[in-house]
């Protein structure tokens, strides 16, 4: 059986190829996105840590780009002194992220931002640490960079796994139904998501009737969903990522579930990378997040044209996230005249707050997690266009949620 | 039992798009005995090709053309690269062969249609769910049952009652004897192999209303598509239907009654075929 055996050593390359898929291949871009500088002062140079393509393709080049559009609104530039941006490729390994700030670090950035992955904020958390270097994350939400694992160095503007799904979970009890089922991906984000989810709909007397774990990368839910129908229950909660989602909400409208058992998931399951590919299947979806495109304020409404004008891509939660960050650093360096000695510096990012797109924005002193607003939305279709509209302001949510 | 009935309706449907991709890459290992690692990319071709076309002449355009298209391109790799490699004792130039196309495939995709994740939604002939007496089922999803079965007894005919069937059975007996009389084997492969790989497009088309259509779904299905034909038996077409109905029920009912172990439930069974029955379930003699 020699060709058994090759097509055995075969299927094993192909595994290996499949888990590899994600791995990096492109080099970093050692450049950095100089704009030419009005300011008269010594560069602050931020390093950036970011991926560019990969499983969460659209997530990198998103939150860039929204931090470019706050930068370029105030002329690169804060306290007199120009930014500089130096950016680096996070990579889908968290090894690769580590290394590749540990080189932003050894270049002498005054600050760090970044981090997809929580995987990688989790690497770069104890380097950071050490080294002492300010450092805001931008997207990464798994919930101890905040809790047990927090630093005093370390601020997030981005969300916590629980700050998202927890309040949705008292949401659904109150007003759909106090049985559900609940479905997530089988990795940390979604069991976390998962746990929030369950914690405040129990406490608002709800029941969780059954629970299923799919693992990451699965091409069918047919399977899932019967269960899901065949379960006694009011409603589904979902967490799963990229196409996962999408199959998953394409599936479960073709099986006619979502008019009766109304589908709710956390904000990331339809953001609008995945509502463009779901298209009509994630129709009626409700799901929580700290931000909506459709959110009713001057400054929403600002930055989502100037992000669409600028990107040609529609504003996303990781856009506004990328350009929350960018206000971030240029009021914490107006606030401490350009000093980034961290004693300093790190004093004035803990009092930052301002008007975001998102409603208020200013820092837990204590965790360096960000404190807003969670809103509960549902996808409707609005000029033939879907979104997400807000239907109710779940008011303002700290981590741990309570 | 509603649910076991429903929950066998779902696994056979995914089934049929196994085996429609499993099939052709079986059809031309046991033929030239050529394993075509390129045939997951050609899935995901098929896909592609389905949301392009009919956003413009609708899917049943696609369902014809996507296929052609596929097999024309594979047509042209056959006859300027793959060709050269013929031959059971380059096994190993082959399989690095396609290994290097389905990565040219797979970036090539990339640069065409972007690295976000598409989907299509069924005809609006199809759509919607009806009742099958247990429960209410995706039309679609019964659609797609139909087509893996029409197709299943189309081969089956094609390959005993047509000249062209007999050509193929031969040459995959014995190139040697059947070039002796008079036959072109080179064609026969050649044709072989764009039949296979249009079936994988055709197999991506039907596919992509029911799931997702991304990069890295090329690998996957490669992969499920392996795992279908060693667990049936290399190179059998029948056993490739039996091996992509036992695949598509076990991945199934394992991710409705133990989530978790939905894809370990896949692996353990091809490692207890492999060290049991190395020749494949559906097969009688070892190859």
């Amino acid at each position: 059986m020699r060709t058994g055996r090759i097509l055995a050593a075969l299927l094993a390359i192909a595994m290996l190829v499949v888990a590899c898929e994600e791995a990096p291949v492109a080099e970093p871009d050692p450049a950095d996105d100089t704009q030419a500088p009005e300011a008269e002062g010594d560069p602050v140079r931020v390093g950036v840590v970011l991926p560019e393509a990969g499983v969460y393709a659209q997530l990198g080049p998103d939150i860039l780009e929204g931090m470019q559009l706050y930068l370029d609104e105030v002329g690169n530039q804060a306290a007199d002194r120009p930014i500089e941006l130096a950016v680096e490729d996070e990579t889908a390994d968290a090894n690769t992220a580590l290394d590749r700030t540990r080189r932003l670090i050894d270049q002498g950035v005054d600050l760090v931002t970044g981090y997809v992955s929580t995987a990688a904020a989790y690497a770069a958390r104890d380097l950071v640490d050490e080294r002492q270097v300010p450092t805001i994350v931008s997207n990464a939400g798994g919930n101890d960079l905040t809790r047990d694992r927090h630093s005093e160095y370390v601020f997030r503007t981005s969300f916590t796994s629980a700050q998202v799904s927890h309040p949705l979970g008292g949401w659904v009890a109150e007003n759909i139904g106090d049985r559900a089922v609940v479905l997530a991906a089988d990795y940390a984000f979604g069991q976390e998501s998962a746990a929030a989810f369950r914690e405040s709909f129990e406490e608002a007397g709800g029941t969780v009737v059954d629970e299923i774990w799919t693992p990451l990368g699965a091409t069918d839910f047919s399977g899932n969903i019967a269960q899901i129908a065949n379960a006694d229950a009011d409603a589904t909660f979902a967490f799963l990522a990229g196409s996962d989602a999408v199959i998953f909400l394409q599936q479960y409208a073709q099986a006619g579930l979502g008019e009766t058992r109304p589908l709710t998931v956390a904000g990331f399951v339809v953001e609008s990378d995945v509502l463009e590919a779901a298209g009509q299947a994630a129709l009626g979806a409700i799901s929580s997040l700290h931000w909506a495109p459709t959110l009713d304020n001057p400054e929403n409404e600002a930055f989502v044209q100037a992000f669409e004008d600028a990107s040609g891509r529609p504003a996303s939660v990781y856009a506004l996230q990328g350009y929350d960050t960018g206000r971030v650093i240029v009021e914490a360096l107006e606030a401490s005249a350009g000093d980034t000695d961290p004693e300093a510096f790190l004093e004035a990012i803990r009092e930052v707050s301002f008007d975001s797109p998102r409603g208020e924005f200013r820092f837990d002193p204590e965790t360096h997690q960000v404190i807003q607003n969670i809103y509960v939305r549902e996808v409707q279709e609005v000029d033939g266009e879907l979104t997400n509209q807000v239907i109710e302001d779940l008011g303002e949510v700290q981590d741990p949620p309570s | 039992m509603r649910l076991i009935l429903l929950q066998m309706l779902n696994g056979l449907s995914y089934a049929a798009v196994l085996y429609l991709v499993a099939v052709g890459l079986s059809l031309t290992y046991g033929v030239g005995r050529f394993l075509n690692l390129a045939h997951g990319g050609f899935y995901l071709l098929g896909a592609y090709l389905a949301i392009t076309v009919s956003a413009r002449f609708g899917f049943w355009a696609a369902l014809v053309l996507a296929p052609v298209i596929a097999a024309a391109v594979a047509a042209v790799i056959e006859r300027a690269v793959l060709r050269k490699y013929a031959g059971e004792h380059r096994a190993i130039e082959q399989l690095l062969l396609t290994f290097g196309l389905a990565f040219i495939l797979h970036d090539l995709m990339r640069i065409i249609w972007g690295g976000q994740i598409r989907s299509l939604a069924p005809p609006p002939l199809l759509a919607g769910t009806v009742d099958v007496g247990v429960a209410a089922f995706p039309v679609y999803r019964l659609f797609v049952v139909a087509v893996g079965a029409v197709v299943a007894v189309a081969l089956h005919l094609i390959l005993t009652r047509t000249r062209a069937g007999v050509m193929i059975r031969a040459a995959a007996a014995d190139q040697d004897i059947t070039a002796s009389l008079g036959i072109d084997t080179a064609r026969v492969l050649g044709a072989t192999y764009s039949a296979g790989v249009a079936l994988a497009a055709f197999g991506g088309v039907v596919g992509a209303p029911v799931l997702a259509t991304a990069a890295g779904l090329d690998f996957r299905i490669l992969i499920l598509a392996l795992i279908i034909i060693v667990i049936g038996g290399l190179g059998n077409v029948r056993a490739t239907l039996y091996g992509a109905v036992l695949v598509g029920l076990l991945e199934t009912f394992a991710s409705g009654y133990v989530p978790r172990f939905a894809f370990f439930s896949l692996y353990l069974l091809l490692a207890v075929v492999l060290i049991t029955r190395p020749q494949g379930l559906f097969v009688r003699q070892p190859a």
